[in-house]
């Protein structure tokens, strides 16, 4: 009861008193607010460049001590701000698209006020807060379709390489608007899809290949380059019935050591005198003839060694001892060069050979003139945002050559030479799909021709279905061994539907294997009779075929040798 | 400073003056750890832990004297809700810190048997640890200067307290505050305490107890206390602490009204 009364008296006279004191001035609790709730950024693809940043305008109430403006979400890299009296001008900083991938990424603005909890400001309490949130759509993007040649008229498949695929339910793949047959989202990277024959009223037709998505984000982007390059079969076109065409060199050209088929293009491209004079030369078909439509000088792509187009087709990449230069796959004007850098080379090592994959890179080895089997560096490089780079599963190579599919989906590296070392070192790969170098169950010394310093590079058929390494070695897409080819063979093609191996030997004939019909004892029997064909010997023997597999194209020392691919053999 | 340097020498000439009397009858210490949490309308939770320290010391007759010094930790929230706009944001950084720490200097008249009158200092720093500017300052710390004084009645087991207090960021902000504290002792060791705060801290009440056990030989004190600021965002702030007293063993009411 005494505890009671003195209860009473206490809060009687503190009633009073507050009463008094709620008569004061008064402090506000801190209330934030801002111009806006809710910012969005938006850009075309990952691909594209970081947007510019945005301003907001946030104020707190007086009686307000401190302010904090704090950010979070993925979206937000930054949110800074300059104060003036109450008010605070927020600079919102998004977060590049190529961090971020595709997708819809999210991020807040807080303002938060803070006054003082008690008398001496010791204590701090938090004012209602202002919170700003932050969208950012970013589409997905298709960068590479490949292999970016079709045939008019005939169905195939492609691989669709590019970013985002997983992030919304893809609902349709289209080439220049007309569906595929079937499309499979491998991974966020990859689509692979079937299309059905397409036809387009001049020739070639460059389809883009764009997906077909939700709304949110937005449309699909698809780059400038992913086309599906609708192209007439050539058929006989090349070799009317049956003729056996020589395109013999310009005066001053030796020896090749690379040819190319350009289909989009109807062009042929080889490396001619290879060495410190080597240059780019090519051949296109006029639709009667093929025409040297000019070459490189070597002072452009100064000790030119390998030739390759890139991904999409639209660059013609020309790797030298030094560097890789760009060029116009056309006129052969210089585009741009790039050195080995970031990665430099280590001394008396040279660049050696390129392959592209279908995810926009080209794996580019190193050699050291097959002087010794020390290891040295494989770097990839990057066509469109062109650099070369180092991946961490990048393996030393002794001498490596690569050879790519024409999905670019595989690239595969044999590597080192009988005279180097006795053991036959590993074969690698890289899969475009994961983007990394591997070991494989295979072991090879590869060939070198000790007078052009180059060997037979890998073969492979648009698929991977079937792989020769060292032109004898015959090997299922896992690397496993399946039989030999004669070891005579100078050079090896396959044929696209991965049936049929042609060879070039020793004997100066074309021989045609079927891959399908198995080996005897180990060894594949020629299909049929072979073909006296002569491109010039003493040298270097590239050959090519065209996507029908029509048309085989064999580059030796004199010239080029067109003739029709005895497909009939392997059937 | 010329009214700080008059208060001093008016404390100095009353207690003197007093010299029968005694306002503190020994040199006592006490160091206290109190932890506690923010509870904001709408918002998360803040907390606090926070040390403080002092020694009263007796001067002449009446007059006394005491330095006091705070360390406080804060977490305080950030995500609240917007507004109106009904959003809850879970990615944003949840708390901000900040640190307030200073000393203070307090004169004061005692009559035990009468109440006391007191008239301090203090200089402190808020200090932020996130991306938090003081508006005061423009920076993530704000110095604080302040002024107070204060006017104890001691009526048998009640205590009225009156109290003012001015705290200065610089010459454009001002906190001012004032108090009245009703504190009642049922038993020798247990204190409640009830507070009303005005003018800038209007519409601020807070109540509490302070329990010394015998059990711990008259050594240690636990309190607690919850304040409620009903201002545009009501904040519930509960906190308790412990407090160990160094040398003399006397029981609560005594250590109030004749040791700090």
């Amino acid at each position: 009861m005494r505890f009671a009364v003195g209860f009473l008296r206490a809060a009687a006279l503190l009633g009073m008193v507050a009463g008094l004191s709620a008569c004061g001035t008064g402090n506000q609790q801190p209330v934030a607010s801002a111009s806006t709730n809710s910012l969005t950024f938006s850009v075309q693809s990952p691909d594209a460049a970081t947007p510019a940043p945005l301003t907001v305008t946030a104020s707190v109430s007086p009686g307000t001590v401190s302010i904090s403006i704090l950010h979070g979400g993925s979206a937000i890299t930054s949110a800074s701000y300059t104060l003036t009296g109450n008010t605070a001008q927020i600079v919102v900083d998004p977060a590049s698209p190529s961090s971020l991938g595709a997708g819809v990424f999210h991020g807040t603005v807080t303002v938060t006020g803070y006054s003082c909890g008690n008398a001496d400001c010791s204590q701090l309490v938090s004012g209602n807060a202002q919170i700003i949130t932050v969208t950012y759509d970013i589409p997905p993007i298709v960068r590479y379709v490949a292999p970016y040649v079709a045939l008019a008229g005939t169905s195939g498949s492609v691989i669709i390489q590019g970013q985002g695929f997983e992030a919304y339910p893809v609902q349709d793949v289209t080439f220049g608007g007309t569906s595929a047959t079937s499309f499979s989202v491998v991974s966020d990277t990859q689509i692979d899809a079937s299309y059905p024959g397409l036809s387009a009223s001049t020739y070639p037709a460059q389809l883009p290949v764009q997906i077909v998505a939700p709304s949110s984000p937005g449309p699909a982007f698809t780059d400038p380059g992913a086309n599906l390059v609708v192209v007439p079969a050539t058929g006989s076109t090349y070799t009317p019935n049956g003729a056996t065409t020589l395109i013999s060199y310009p005066s001053g050209v030796t020896g090749i050591s690379q040819l190319f088929y350009d289909a989009w293009r109807q062009a042929l491209l080889l490396v001619a005198n290879p060495g410190s004079g080597a240059e780019v030369l090519r051949y296109a078909y006029n639709g009667s003839s093929w025409v040297n439509t000019g070459a490189t000088s070597p002072a452009t792509v100064p000790n030119l060694v390998d030739i390759a187009l890139s991904t999409d087709g639209n660059e013609l990449l020309a790797l030298s001892q030094q560097q890789l230069t760009e060029l116009d796959p056309t006129s052969l004007s210089l585009d741009s060069t790039y050195t080995s850098s970031p990665v430099p080379a280590p001394s008396g090592v040279t660049l050696k050979n390129l392959a592209v994959a279908n995810n926009g890179y080209a794996v580019v080895t190193t050699g050291n003139g097959f002087t010794s089997s020390a290891g040295t560096p494989a770097y990839l490089f990057a066509a469109r945002a062109p650099g070369f780079s180092q991946p961490s599963s990048a393996p030393s190579l002794d001498n490596a050559t690569p050879g790519a599919s024409a999905n670019g989906s595989l690239v595969a590296l044999q590597q080192g030479d009988p005279s180097l070392a006795s053991t036959p070192p590993v074969v690698y790969d890289y899969t475009a799909s994961s983007g990394t170098f591997a070991a494989t169950g295979a072991t090879l010394n590869q060939s070198e021709n000790p007078q052009t310093q180059s060997a037979i590079a890998p073969a492979l058929d648009p698929s991977a279905v079937h792989i020769v390494l060292n032109g004898t070695n015959v090997y299922n897409n896992s690397f496993g061994y399946l039989g030999a080819l004669p070891s005579s063979t100078l050079a090896v093609a396959l044929s696209p539907d991965s049936n049929c191996a042609y060879t070039y030997d020793s004997s100066g004939q074309l021989l045609a294997y079927n891959l399908n019909a198995g080996p005897t004892n180990g060894a594949y029997p020629a299909a049929g009779p072979g073909t006296a064909v002569s491109p010039g010997t003493g040298g270097t023997i590239r050959m090519a075929i065209t996507p029908d597999g029509g048309t085989l194209f064999i580059a030796g020392s004199s010239g080029i040798v067109i003739l029709p691919a005895p497909l009939s053999q392997c059937q | 400073m010329k009214r700080l340097l008059l208060t001093v020498l008016l404390f100095v000439y009353a207690g003197s003056t007093l010299a029968a009397g005694q306002a503190v009858k020994a040199v006592h210490y006490q160091l206290g750890y109190q932890s506690g949490d923010i509870y904001t309308t709408g918002g998360t939770d803040s907390s606090v832990n926070a040390f403080d320290g002092s020694v009263t010391i007796p001067l002449v007759g009446y007059l006394g004297a005491s330095v006091s010094g705070y360390y406080d930790h804060y977490a305080l929230a950030t995500n609240f809700e917007s507004q109106g706009s009904g959003l809850t944001v879970a990615s944003s950084l949840p708390h901000c810190t900040m640190i307030a720490k200073g000393l203070a200097a307090n004169l004061f008249l005692r009559d035990p048997a009468l109440g006391r009158v007191s008239a301090g200092y203090g200089e402190g720093q808020d200090m932020a640890h996130c991306q938090s500017t003081f508006l005061v300052s423009g920076g993530p710390k704000a110095a604080t200067k302040s002024y107070d004084a204060a006017a104890q009645y001691y009526l048998r087991r009640f205590t009225l307290g009156v109290a003012w207090e001015q705290t200065r960021f610089n010459s454009l902000y001002r906190l001012d505050s004032d108090s009245v504290t009703g504190s009642w002792y049922p038993t020798d060791i247990l204190r409640f305490d009830l507070s009303a705060y005005g003018q800038d801290l209007k519409n601020t009440y807070s109540v509490g107890l302070e329990y010394q056990p015998e059990f711990f030989d008259n050594s240690s004190g636990l309190w607690a206390a919850y304040t409620r600021r009903h201002q545009t965002v009501t904040s519930n702030i509960i906190m308790v602490g412990i407090r160990y007293y160094f040398g003399r063993r006397v029981n609560l009411l005594e250590r109030d009204r004749e040791y700090r």
